[in-house]
């Protein structure tokens, strides 16, 4: 039976950060995205193949559904899992969808207007904020906002002060 | 613990260290230095050579853009000048992959530990991009 290690909303997927300071670090043995355009777009799939083959870990780009299907069938096989996904709306069915996440980083989602900047590299709107705290409150997820391991960590708690 | 500088013609040292920022967050073990235009690479030498003063059996790898130019040139006369006095390694032909193994090793590794994984990490992520994406496995489910 698989984990998840690591869960991850960031809007570039797999990219230097996560290649960087996250692949090594968390003990994971596989990469999984989550995105249904990537999924279903070959040269994108292919491009985020080769990005995560050079980390050595098992990559797979999953459609959104498939992240769940895949759960449900084989529990991710044997992999420790770093499961990225380009919104937080995407992240919440999987979780709803019955894969367990302990954790949820908020890594990346950028600024656009009517959107409440939580750190400089992840902004949310109010309905998103309403997603994750419901994650935290009925799913136990420990929800924080950090765009890299070294830098600044910011609580859920915290973010809702900030509406 | 040995600090990393990287030496370049013109600023490309200093956006170099912006990129690494972007990535890394904290670059606090990593100096920069260039040679500006007409400046005297007297000068130059001479800083190069207090920052290794500074830094002594700590270590200080130096990672420069050109082989034979004058970051070069000057970073090996440093090296000559102060003998056993710093731990110093250089590297040519600097790249970011390069710059970020630096600073992520710095913490565990010798000066030359960190050489030897450096050289081999930059010439790693010298890659045709395209050759990388042609012939990537097809997964047999349908997830």
């Amino acid at each position: 039976m698989g984990e998840v290690v690591l869960a991850r909303v960031d809007a570039r997927l797999i990219h230097g950060q996560v290649l960087t300071t996250l692949a090594g670090s968390s003990g994971a043995t596989a990469i999984f995205v989550s995105d249904n355009q990537s999924a279903n777009d070959p040269f994108t799939k292919n491009i985020l193949m080769a990005a995560g083959a050079k980390t050595q870990l098992k990559t797979r780009v999953l459609k959104e559904d498939g992240a769940i299907r895949y759960w449900n069938d084989r529990q991710y096989d044997d992999y420790k899992v770093i499961l990225l996904t380009k919104t937080i709306s995407v992240m919440y069915d999987i979780i709803k969808g019955g894969v367990p996440i302990k954790k949820l980083n908020l890594g990346g989602i950028p600024k656009k207007p009517g959107l409440t900047p939580i750190i400089g590299e992840v902004s949310i709107s109010h309905e998103e904020l309403n997603m994750l705290n419901e994650l935290a409150d009925d799913y136990g997820v420990e929800v924080y906002f950090q765009a890299i391991p070294s830098s600044k960590m910011v609580t859920l708690e915290e973010a809702n002060k900030k509406f | 613990m040995p600090k990393v500088l990287v030496v370049t013609h013109g600023k490309m040292a200093e956006g170099m260290k912006d990129s690494a920022s972007l990535i890394l967050g904290n670059t606090d073990n990593l100096y920069t230095d260039f040679l500006s235009a007409g400046e005297d690479i007297a000068d130059l030498r001479k800083r190069i050579r207090e920052r290794a003063e500074e830094v002594g059996k700590d270590g200080l790898l130096v990672l420069v853009d050109l082989y034979g130019a004058s970051p070069f040139n000057a970073s090996m006369y440093v090296y000559q000048e102060l003998g056993d006095r710093c731990d110093m390694e250089i590297i040519t032909g600097v790249n970011l992959p390069m710059v970020i193994d630096a600073l992520m090793n710095c913490e565990f590794m010798s000066v030359k530990e960190m050489k030897e994984s450096c050289i081999g990490v930059a010439k790693e992520a010298i890659q045709s991009a395209l050759d990388n994406i042609k012939d990537s496995d097809l997964e047999e489910d349908d997830y």
